[in-house]
């Protein structure tokens, strides 16, 4: 578990940063897709909610460092998402294409929602969070799109590691 | 199989931990009231950051040399045909003669600052798109402060692009004009009517000019520029803000909104220079 933990929140780190820098200078609209929201979505679901909400906590942490969110901003959503996401891991398996869509618009409405909720609860001001503008469709747009590749890749490392894994038994 | 089983800790306690941990960060580090204690993060991530930010320009350097070479190698054949290679070499020396140019032109600006400055380069922009930011390669070691003016050239005007929000040992991040939180006292560059601008936080970057008085409506034309009145401590006076893109006057209202565009398009921004105070 520590394994993929640590595997999902470098690679959602690690995407946060492409985010900041090569993907927001190519880009030419002024809005992103959050690849880190995608692989945190995409793990849960593989490996479950303690990976989950554990590997959100971490990516949202450096998120709020990259940024000018205040710290613990984006922890909280990303912790929250990966567990809902999480639950899910027994349930529902994902498969190659709607699922994967329709969580990540899902994931995108809850990480935007789970901001307006911090930001009434702790005052912040409204206008400095942009909830609802042509960035956030172009946001859940993006997401929706590059979810089942997002999804593809996650599981495809997550099989290819876990046959290693059984191999050596 | 679910972790949970393996380590004996039910998902929902650590969620809870967490959940309450992001709480107790988002009020102990005092965020919402004054964002400037945020002296935390992470060094590691700050490196990682400009190294993207300088891999960046080497890979758009990279792509944009590609693109060069196929359009030399096209024009040296219909070239071969006529009068040689000249012309592929001309565009580099054309390229060349712009790139120098505009270099020159930053240079000449920070030579013709009256004020004291430290020029930084960007090196990256918020992650989300829940917030404006813009990331520089200069921090405390360079002598930056929190609050400092920052402002750019780019198409013949220098403006002012924001301020100095939060400071690192070698990097810190900009609050841009286009922030909801920031307010610049301002004056149209023309009529020298005074206002207060604001940023509306949308996606166009837009600006709004309050306090504008009604007198002004018959002398205001769209394209006026606007520049920062220095009747606040923080901005100096006479930097270019934006020009006037629409104008609205409200029956009940004695003041004239005026929404602007930036002079600065935070997007397109390389370089910036940070004014240390007089």
């Amino acid at each position: 578990m520590i394994a993929n933990t640590a595997a999902t929140a470098l690679a959602g780190i690690l995407f946060a940063i492409l985010q900041s820098t090569l993907i927001s200078k190519i880009i030419p609209i002024s809005a992103i897709p959050d690849l880190s929201l995608l692989i945190l979505i995409a793990s849960a679901w593989r490996y479950g909610s303690m990976t989950g909400e554990i590997a959100g906590f971490f990516i949202g942490i450096c998120l709020d460092a990259m940024g000018l969110a205040p710290l613990g901003f984006h922890a909280f959503t990303y912790t929250l998402i990966g567990y809902l996401f999480g639950r899910l891991q027994d349930n529902i398996s994902p498969g190659p294409f709607f699922l994967p869509i329709l969580a990540a618009v899902v994931a995108t409405i809850l990480k935007y929602g789970g901001s307006l909720l911090l930001a009434l609860v702790f005052g912040l001001n409204s206008g400095a969070v942009r909830y609802l503008s042509f960035a956030t469709v172009w946001e859940i747009l993006f997401n929706a799109v590059l979810a089942p590749l997002i999804f593809f890749t996650v599981l495809f490392i997550a099989r290819i590691t876990e046959g290693r894994r059984s191999g050596f038994q | 199989m679910r972790e949970r089983d393996d380590q004996g800790v039910r998902p929902e306690a650590i969620l809870a931990v967490l959940l309450i941990i992001s709480i107790l960060l988002i009020i102990f580090s005092g965020a919402f009231q004054d964002r400037s204690g945020k002296e935390w993060g992470p060094r590691f991530v700050v490196s990682v950051q400009r190294m993207f930010g300088q891999t960046t320009e080497h890979i758009k350097n990279g792509f944009g040399s590609l693109r060069r070479l196929r359009e030399m190698r096209s024009q040296y054949e219909s070239v071969l045909e006529r009068l040689g290679d000249y012309q592929g070499l001309e565009r580099e020396v054309v390229e060349l003669r712009r790139e120098n140019e505009n270099l020159k032109r930053q240079l000449g600006y920070s030579a013709s600052l009256e004020y004291d400055h430290i020029p930084a380069r960007v090196i990256a922009g918020d992650p989300s798109n829940l917030f404006a930011s813009v990331t520089i390669d200069k921090g405390t070691r360079d002598g930056v402060r929190i609050g400092m003016v920052v402002t750019a050239f780019q198409d013949g005007f220098f403006g002012l692009l924001g301020k100095v929000e939060t400071v690192g040992t070698s990097s810190s991040q900009v609050r841009p004009l286009v922030d909801p939180d920031h307010y610049v006292a301002a004056r149209l560059d023309k009529t020298r009517y005074e206002g207060l601008v604001e940023g509306r936080g949308n996606d166009e970057g837009e600006l709004l000019m309050k306090y504008v008085r009604k007198t002004a409506q018959d002398v205001v034309c769209v394209n006026d520029l606007i520049v920062t009145s220095g009747m606040n401590s923080l901005y100096p006076p006479g930097l270019f803000i934006g020009r006037i893109r629409e104008i609205h006057s409200r029956e009940y209202s004695a003041t004239l909104e005026l929404i602007l565009t930036p002079i600065i398009d935070v997007k397109k921004t390389e370089y910036v220079f940070l004014l240390e105070e007089k």
